[in-house]
């Protein structure tokens, strides 16, 4: 045992001999690891689960007609893509996949019941190109529809089922399911239809294309395709907006982080709570021993032996209230998440798991912290006015 | 000399004016020496003791301990000089609650050697004082104060000090085991030529002693009595 085996020794039986203060001050630092864990890891598994539902489509630069709001004489203009914009954009976009969409709603009626989908009107030869089918097979012609999983599983709908579209009933074949995908900014087909641009334009009153989706194969291109589109058609005035899917993703997914951080700082704030409790034992233990640190100086104690002792201490309630802590952390973010997302697995991604040790360390140098200015209190005691104290 | 003042003086600025604990103080103590220090309550002869034992620093004037001046010395030096040369003896015991007697001991031992596998010669000092091993384990609030002072002594001793330093270390005890603890000393004195100073109310104490000295007023009136 080296002198540093004593003070860690002597540490351990002063706070064994004040363990109700220990304990207090130890589940002070457990709650706040718990908190800052657990909202780390509810925070980091939200992010998770919008990314998940939001589809990983990054990979777009989506145009829309200009809309203009307010403002004199300005009024909302939308009457969609025209032809010659069409061109325009494939000029633009080199040799990237354009995709011309027209995009719309309607009541739908299938079997006895009426609901509201969304319908969509591509060329089918360009439908492989963003979407993949699950069952069934691809639109070839004008007749017949695809249409999103989660309006075939909620209306059990296979290949060959019929659905009525818009009031006059319309009825349509389904000749292929397509693979779940999640909301995207292009196109969210899991409750839509896919008709051909043919039955949309025979079926529908349309002035233009609702938008134009360029698939560009080098994600290093976007900023590039995105300038060129604007730099054709916007050059006098906005004709067309134009988005770019990544940075929309990048946006989202940026302030869902910012949330998750801020939960966590709500956390952090329990953990300062816990901060002062153990500096409050800390300081308490330093002054009830005021006596005792001057027979220790006075016996052959250096002041940084004297410091050592004390930052044991508070180490020592710091490194149990965080193992504690983190383990309830484990338990507490796979109960909130259970209960919450109705989702544990989030909870084993590396991003969420990390949170707990990124808790245990908060705990620990807050409780470090906390101790520090006590031991320096403790050992700039002067020996001689230390022994005095009754 | 073991132990030699020089001209020192320790003056304490309270708001309520000055108040000179030591006057242009002069002592010296050869090595092997047990002197007391008598004097009336407030003449400084505990400030003197203090001084002694580096536990404070004169106002004015040179302090040597062991050849060395503790006013050249920094915080580190004198601790390490209290723990090596110089052995304290309290008139309170002032052993350490959470440690038990053979604990008590090895503290400063550990201390200046980092080890502890040192408990032998803890024992041999534990035994040598008179602390009967069954006691060695026990806590300082289960010991009367006789045994108490017993472990302080062993405490003192363990590091093989040159000089102890016992501030009244009868004045808790009853006459009998005040006799026993200071037969001890004067045993420590002469068979192992440990220089001992004591402070001291007690004529009796004091006789035990090869020389008194006397403080009034922060000044040596007698010095060899």
């Amino acid at each position: 045992m080296t002198s540093h085996r004593l003070f860690f020794s002597l540490a351990i039986r002063n706070l064994h001999i004040h363990w109700l203060r220990s304990l207090l001050a130890a589940i002070g630092i457990i709650i706040g690891v718990v908190a800052i864990s657990s909202m780390g890891i509810l925070g980091n598994s939200l992010v998770l689960s919008v990314a998940e539902s939001l589809t990983d489509v990054g990979d777009s630069v989506v145009v829309i007609p200009h809309t203009s709001f307010g403002g004199f004489g300005a009024e909302g203009t939308a009457s969609g893509i025209t032809d010659r914009q069409l061109e325009q954009i494939r000029r633009a976009s080199g040799n990237n996949e354009v995709v011309p969409v027209y995009t719309g709603g309607d009541r739908i009626r299938i079997g006895r019941e009426i609901k509201i989908a969304s319908i969509y009107g591509i060329e089918p030869q360009d439908i492989p190109t963003l979407l993949d089918v699950e069952t069934g097979q691809f639109l070839r012609g004008a007749s017949g529809v695809m249409i999103g999983s989660k309006l075939a599983k909620d209306n059990d709908l296979t290949v060959g089922s019929r659905i009525l579209i818009g009031k006059e009933e319309n009825g349509v074949r389904v000749v292929g399911i397509l693979k779940e995908r999640g909301m995207g900014f292009d196109l969210s087909p899991d409750n839509a239809i896919l008709a051909s641009q043919q039955w949309y334009e025979n079926f529908y009153n349309v002035s233009g294309y609702d938008q134009v989706i360029v698939k560009v194969k080098n994600l290093n291109d976007i900023e590039k395709v995105k300038d060129s589109i604007d730099a054709q058609i916007n050059r006098r005035e906005d004709e067309v907006d134009i988005y770019d899917t990544k940075a929309i993703l990048e946006t989202i997914l940026d302030t869902f982080g910012k949330i998750s951080t801020f939960t966590m700082a709500i956390g952090g704030i329990s953990l300062v709570v816990a901060g002062v409790s153990i500096f409050n034992v800390m300081m308490m233990s330093v002054m009830e021993r005021y006596r005792e640190i001057g027979i220790l100086r006075s016996i052959g104690t250096k002041r940084a032996e004297v410091r050592s002792m004390f930052i044991y201490e508070s180490l020592i309630l710091g490194v149990s209230g965080s193992i504690i802590g983190g383990i309830l952390s484990f338990i507490g973010g796979y109960v909130a998440l259970a209960l919450i997302l109705q989702e544990t697995s989030y909870l084993f991604e590396f991003s969420s798991f990390i949170q707990i040790p990124y808790g245990m360390l908060f705990g620990i140098a807050t409780s470090i912290l906390s101790g520090l200015y006590p031991a320096w209190k403790a050992s700039d005691l002067r020996p001689i006015e230390a022994l005095r104290h009754e | 000399m073991v132990i030699a003042f020089h001209d020192v003086t320790k003056i304490y600025p309270l708001a309520s004016g000055d108040v000179t604990a030591l006057n242009h103080v002069d002592v010296e103590v050869s090595r092997g020496e047990f002197i007391a220090i008598m004097g009336p309550s407030g003449s400084g002869k505990s400030t003197l003791l203090n001084m002694m034992g580096c536990l404070d620093i004169p106002t004015s004037g040179d302090v040597y301990i062991a050849g060395q001046n503790i006013r050249s010395m920094n915080d580190d030096q004198l601790t390490e000089l209290r723990r090596d040369v110089l052995g304290f003896i309290f008139q309170q015991f002032n052993l350490i609650l959470l440690l038990d007697a053979l604990e008590n001991v090895q503290y400063p031992l550990i201390l200046k050697t980092g080890e502890t596998g040192c408990t032998e010669r803890c024992k041999e000092v534990l035994a040598a004082v008179g602390l009967t091993p069954h006691l060695w384990h026990h806590r300082p609030g289960q010991l009367s104060g006789g045994q108490q002072q017993r472990v302080a002594i062993a405490r003192a001793l363990v590091n093989d000090p040159e000089i102890l330093l016992c501030d009244e270390p009868t004045g808790n005890l009853d006459t009998k085991t005040g006799m026993a603890i200071m037969d001890l000393l004067t045993r420590l004195c002469r068979e192992q030529g440990k220089t001992i100073v004591m402070v001291t109310h007690d004529p009796r104490i004091a006789e035990y002693a090869d020389r008194t000295i006397l403080i009034e007023d922060g000044k040596i009136t007698e010095n060899g009595i």
